[in-house]
């Protein structure tokens, strides 16, 4: 982070600062934006880096080398575990429909055997032609008008993203099950290659040949050897609607008239609704077409159980923080319903926590320790660098119970930390009685879950403002008014969810008893259910009894203030209820504050929890092109260097990329390479630059391609390029003018020039590829090979 | 008895099954037989024949045309197969390219048959027309078919070639390949559903003759479909019910069977559950029953089979199946998700499409008076002037915006929202309060989501203009599908619309 403010802009020193990453998020809100972004992108893509498989991590705050190891592993055991689990329920989801299109395909062979076995057998039996003749007839007389059997299999959504992922799976399924597939995307069906693209394509994936020609003979002639014989060809098109409608209707034409000899089968994934495909094809094609529907869990759904597994159900010792969390559901729900954008935030975060902080490594053994003497042991052995990290955590100042070094013990923090799996139990246990309540109330599990985060978030800021619960008010007073049978198995939905809970299980069944009390006609039924679990939990939980003594006074004084309110409203049970009622709704209040406290409420947090929302928005909201076109021109201003001229001229400090993208600015659309060069060797070496206004004749007659203003610049900014014309122009213009010499810079250069001039070039195409790479300058194309052609923004 | 509609299969051994049939029918048998099989088309089998002759005589160029589905391919194989000639058969289709066809005509007139061994390639490699000429007059030469006999070449569906390049040139000389090969004995026979006259030939091209196969009349159809039932009787009697508003629709056999098949369902659905007992009082309860859904079977273009849950597939089962196919856009909601993001992004191209630019500020701008502002009295002439506008702009459809204007919509609408949703609930708009705040600032995202928008065809991108250098869009949808992505959202659109 220092780089940015030492003003001494050192080349190497900026790379190795990129490569480890130290760039504090905050501070580098105005840096330079291009390069930062690099090192981004790396961590997205990189699975594993291979310098790091053996070595670890690189060490953070001078800690014991092998510690980057152990956070390496724990990066790769808590990994590991969130993947698989996203992993499991994308395709417990997606399994059912794969094994209903494998069956589909099946049961579709199967039956047009049968068709064509009964038309044959109607053919001869006829009579009217001769058994002989009927035999040398082909068979395909049979399937006349037979429709291509296509399965249009609906995504629900448009998450380009996910769906390579799924078709793959679905791909690999059929293929297990004796199919020959081959998968082609919008890619094939360009209108530049024809309708031999796709084809093409289907033989470069069944046959494993680059065939001259695309004559679907080859295909026929390849099913008929002996291996391939009588297995099905199910053609996979991914993503239909964004290829070429002529194409691909062309190609579907061609597939129907080979379906006679072919067993082809056709899968389509359709990102939208049914009515696309009417849109997409001529009805000539539609009519050869069979389809047959498919659906896919809903992307919004398989979020949901993805969510939900992560964040609430399961213990992965890694949890976020709520405005993590918060954040996440808001940029899922906005944005991106795709599964991979979850694995892609979900890493990003993980690699962020496991990279930066030195106790992370802690994970792994909270993941794996059976006891929590295990992990005591673990605690213990910490260095002194660690400890006085971890005396450092601000989890612990704002916490008089551990206080400063003397008091800290590895117990401590064993113990801070044991307490995290059965505390993410109750949470979830929690939650998932609020989310039962939610349902009736008809709430979605989003809303609830923004809800509970938003309220817990707000908690946390602002202390004891417990009483109101925010935006949870609404769902939990829903369960003033609700009536007998909804409130009876809102509560059995709780028992439910509470079996792991004793306590809380207890609880809930005393409700439960007492209302199938107060209405006898189900009282036999409903203490079979409950009475069993009770016992149960009453041998357990001896702390159960006093808890509920302790909450039943309040509870009968409230019920009876209550009871005499309703005094006209008759009935035993009646009154009844509105004391179950308000039992329920004291015990949520109750549970809801007790349990649902964040992740960093609690000591130790930092080991296990992720916070920096900072990096996670900039890693998965990526800026547009127009903030690295500011931030290049404008780095003046975010360094602050002393360097700079403070009128804005050009100087040689200058990083090569900004130098050289302020110096494209001077012109149109079109920058002609040379007289960029030149005006970058310019201003980089003063000598050039004297060459190069000894060259310079007389006039400056203006450009024709002035350069186009750009229109999102603010004021500031554009005024600052606009002076930055000076100088540089002039060689520029020059160059423009004097065509004969500027081919030949190097006559123009004296020699020993000419081998700093080398280095310059080298210089000058770094920056230009760095240009191009971020998406601000097109290459050279065929026809013009002597301009580039700038991205005006 | 089959009638073959619309197939047009294919055998690479057809050479060869030259003699392999069992017996060669004699042209007066071959008649019979197919004026059989094939009702209505007596006139033209006759046709055929006359031309054909005897397999020694020299054979025209002939163009076999007509509608779609209306037997040419069908009859014209069968007459060389039956009689036993040598022929090949090349589908424009398939062979897609002229080399294809070149190649195909080759490989089974040599009978070479592609495999593994040979790497799937095709005998000879010709690419252009001159190599084909020279080694067609070698193939038939090695394969000894250089005798007396005709040789016939099939080439179907020639009306595609038209759209190939250089289209002229390829079927003008295949018509006159005899001439160009020097070998009188080859029969060209082109089959099309486009008449002689679609073709431009070349001047000194040779005219070939003319077999037009008619569209079949309604007791051809009514004889065509009872045929290839196999409970004729029963058929028939629908038939007459519903095959005359069906025909008035479309004469096209394929069509009509695809059609005519989940109403015959429909039709047996009270004989199968037992309601109704065939006979003449029941026929006329059918008819009545069948009466109600002839109308929207009409207007149904296509329709989405549910596949079968329990296994075994008997046709019992696809029955069932078909019959419990949904019509079209009975499912309420726009049927699939979209980001929010996306949603709003939809909502600005629509609205950047509809309404001129012009009239952005005065709903977007800060100042509301402006709109307040234009209202004045209106004469009759400038009513209807404005009328014809409204109208032409309704013709016109959606226009292009830039994607500055687009995004800067975007962005007014997302901020505005937020407001709106703000009175409704406070609950939902709670959470939705900080994701719009999100949304508001334009980020790489935004633009993906425009991407992958325009890759599903819901945004249209233009190519770009050469002048300005940037894509522009337009929003692909219709009224009632925009007002459902409004309505899931609580957007008011039609504020934002300038003609409803």
């Amino acid at each position: 982070m220092d780089h940015l403010d030492d003003g001494d802009l050192d080349e190497n020193q900026l790379q190795a600062c990129f490569l480890l990453h130290q760039g504090a998020p905050r501070a580098s809100k105005c840096g330079s934006q291009s390069p930062r972004r690099k090192a981004g992108k790396k961590e997205n893509t990189s699975d594993v880096k291979p310098e790091n498989d053996s070595a670890g991590l690189p060490s953070v705050l001078g800690e014991p080398p092998s510690y980057g190891l152990l956070r390496w592993q724990a990066f790769n055991a808590v990994w590991g575990r969130i993947q698989k689990l996203v992993e499991d329920i994308v395709e417990g989801e997606y399994h059912e429909t794969f094994v209903a299109v494998q069956q589909w395909i099946c049961n579709r062979q199967f039956s047009d055997a049968q068709l064509s076995v009964y038309h044959s057998a109607r053919l001869v039996s006829n009579g009217s032609i001769d058994p002989c003749l009927a035999a040398s007839w082909p068979v395909d007389s049979a399937s006349w008008g037979k429709q291509l059997h296509t399965a249009l299999v609906f995504l629900g959504g448009i998450n380009p993203s996910d769906h390579w992922r799924t078709f793959n799976a679905l791909a690999l399924h059929l293929k297990a099950h004796n199919c020959h597939v081959a998968h082609l995307t919008s890619v094939d069906f360009l209108f530049k290659a024809g309708v031999s693209g796709p084809v093409r394509s289907l033989f470069r994936q069944l046959i494993n040949i680059d065939p001259e020609t695309t004559d679907m003979e080859i295909l026929a002639a390849w099913h008929k050897e002996a291996e391939n014989q009588g297995l099905p060809i199910a053609i996979i098109i991914e993503g239909p609607e964004s290829c070429d409608a002529k194409i691909l209707s062309e190609f579907l034409v061609l597939l129907s008239e080979w379906i006679a000899e072919l067993p082809l089968v056709l899968i389509m994934g359709m990102s939208t609704a049914e009515d696309a495909i009417r849109r997409l094809l001529p009805a000539s094609t539609l009519a050869r077409l069979h389809l047959w529907r498919f659906t896919l869990t809903e992307p919004r759904k398989l979020l949901e159980l993805i969510i939900r597994a992560i964040l609430i159900e399961s213990f992965c010792a890694f949890e976020l923080s709520h405005e993590v969390a918060l954040f996440l559901c808001f940029y899922f729900e906005g944005h991106d319903h795709s599964v991979t954008s979850v694995m892609r935030s979900l890493k990003i975060a993980c690699v962020e926590h496991f990279w930066k902080e030195p106790m992370s490594f802690l994970c792994n053994s909270l993941l794996t320790a059976n006891s929590k003497e295990n992990l005591e042991e673990q605690c213990a052995g910490l260095p002194d660098v660690l400890l006085s990290h971890v005396n450092s955590f601000p989890s612990l100042k704002g916490n008089p119970v551990l206080g400063g070094i003397d008091t800290l013990s590895s117990e401590r923090m064993a113990s801070s930390l044991w307490q995290l799996r059965p505390q993410k139990r109750m949470w979830g246990i929690v939650f998932q009685c609020l989310s039962a309540l939610g349902k009736y109330a008809g709430f979605s599990f989003w809303d609830m879950l923004c809800a509970v985060l938003q309220w817990v978030t707000k908690r946390s800021t602002a202390h004891d403002t417990d009483e109101k619960l925010g935006p949870l008010e609404k769902v939990v007073s829903r369960l003033r008014d609700m009536t007998g049978s909804s409130l009876r198995s809102t509560l059995e939905e709780w028992q439910k969810a509470t079996v792991y809970d004793k306590e809380l299980n207890a609880e809930v069944s005393q409700i439960l008893l007492e209302m199938s009390n107060s209405t006898p006609g189900e009282a036999n039924r409903l203490a079979a259910t409950s009475l069993p679990v009770k016992s149960q939990s009453l041998d357990g939980g001896g702390v159960k009894t006093d808890a509920s003594h302790s909450l039943k006074p309040c509870v009968l004084s409230r019920s009876a203030l209550r009871r005499i309110g309703q005094q006209r409203t008759p009935g035993i049970s009646q009154v009844g209820e509105v004391t179950v009622n308000k039992r329920a709704e004291d015990l949520l209040r109750r549970v809801l504050r007790e349990h649902l406290k964040p992740p960093e409420s609690r000591p130790f947090h930092e080991i296990f929890c992720f916070k920096d929302v900072h990096v996670l928005k900039q890693a998965l909201a990526g800026e547009t092109r127009r903030k690295v076109h500011m931030d290049l021109l404008n780095s003046q201003k975010a360094l602050k260097c002393d360097c700079c001229p403070a009128d804005g001229d050009l100087s040689s400090s200058l990083h090569d990329t900004t130098l050289a993208y302020i110096l494209s600015q001077e012109y149109g659309d079109l920058v002609r390479v040379h007289n960029w060069y030149q005006a970058f060797a310019a201003t980089c070496d003063p000598k050039v630059q004297v060459a190069g206004d000894a060259e310079q004749g007389d006039s400056l007659t203006p450009r024709k391609g002035r350069s186009r203003k750009s229109m999102d610049l603010p004021l500031d900014g554009e005024g600052s390029v606009k002076k930055k014309r000076g100088r540089p122009r002039k060689s520029l213009d020059t160059c423009l003018e004097n065509g004969t010499e500027e081919k030949q810079p190097e006559v123009l250069v004296e020699n020993r020039v000419q081998e700093e001039n080398a280095a310059i070039q080298a210089r000058f195409t770094r920056a230009a590829t760095e240009l191009q790479i971020v998406g601000l300058v097109q290459m050279p194309k065929k026809g013009n090979s002597e301009t580039v052609r700038r991205i005006c923004i | 008895m089959v009638v073959a509609m619309g197939k047009k299969g294919r055998d690479g051994r057809l050479f060869q099954s030259e003699g392999s049939l069992s017996k060669v029918m004699t042209d007066e048998e071959c008649r019979k037989f197919l004026s059989n099989r094939f009702p209505g088309r007596k006139d033209q089998v006759d046709d055929l024949l006359c031309i054909l002759g005897e397999p020694t005589d020299i054979f025209p160029p002939v163009l076999v045309y007509g509608s779609p589905a209306t037997g040419k391919t069908s009859i014209v194989r069968e007459v060389l197969s039956l009689l036993g000639r040598p022929h090949a058969y090349v589908s424009c289709r398939s062979c897609h390219s002229p080399r294809l066809i070149f190649e195909s005509v080759l490989n089974q007139i040599l009978g070479h048959v592609r495999s593994r061994e040979n790497n799937y390639s095709s005998a000879r490699k010709c690419d252009k027309l001159t190599d084909f000429v020279t080694h067609m007059v070698g193939a038939c030469k090695d394969s000894g078919k250089l005798s007396e006999k005709t040789i016939y070449l099939v080439f179907d569906n020639v009306e595609l070639i038209r759209d190939w390049a250089a289209s002229g040139t390829i079927m003008s000389s295949l018509l006159k390949l005899s001439d160009l090969t020097r070998l009188p004995n080859l029969g060209l026979i082109f089959v099309s559903s486009a008449g002689p006259d679609s073709f431009q030939l070349a001047t000194a091209s040779r005219e070939p003759v003319p077999v037009f196969f008619r569209d079949y009349s309604n007791e051809e159809l009514y004889q065509i479909l009872t045929m290839r039932q196999p409970n004729s009787e029963l058929y028939s009697f629908f038939l007459k019910s519903s095959l005359a508003p069906f025909s008035r629709a479309s004469r096209k056999l394929t069509e009509l069977a695809e059609g005519l098949h989940p109403l015959f369902l429909k039709y047996c659905e009270p004989l199968l559950s037992g309601k109704v007992v065939l006979n003449d009082q029941g026929k006329r309860e059918l008819y009545k029953y069948v009466k109600g859904y002839i109308q929207p079977a009409l207007g149904q273009s296509f329709s989405i089979s549910e596949p079968e849950k329990s296994r075994p597939p008997s046709t019992d089962q696809e029955l069932k199946s078909l019959c419990s196919s949904r019509p079209v856009g009975a499912k309420s909601g726009i049927g699939f998700q979209l980001s929010l993001c996306s949603k709003y992004l939809l909502l600005a191209a629509y609205i950047a499409s509809r309404n001129p630019s012009t009239l952005d500020d005065s709903l977007f701008g800060s100042g509301d008076g402006v709109k307040a502002k234009r209202r004045r009295r209106s004469s009759v002439s400038s009513m209807d002037k404005e009328e014809a506008l409204t109208q032409e702009k309704h013709l016109k459809g959606p226009s292009l915006c830039s994607l500055e204007r687009l995004l800067a919509i975007f962005q007014c609408i997302a901020a505005d929202s937020h407001l709106v949703s703000e009175k409704s609930e406070d609950f939902q708009s709670s959470c939705a309060e900080a994701s719009e705040r999100r949304m508001r600032d334009v980020t790489s995202n935004v633009l993906i989501e425009l991407v992958s928008l325009s890759s599903v065809n819901l945004v249209i991108r233009s190519s770009s203009s050469p002048l300005e250098g940037l894509p522009k869009f337009r929003a692909n949808v219709d009224g009632d599908f925009i007002h459902k992505v409004a309505r899931s959202i609580n957007f008011p659109l039609d504020k934002y619309l300038l003609h409803g």
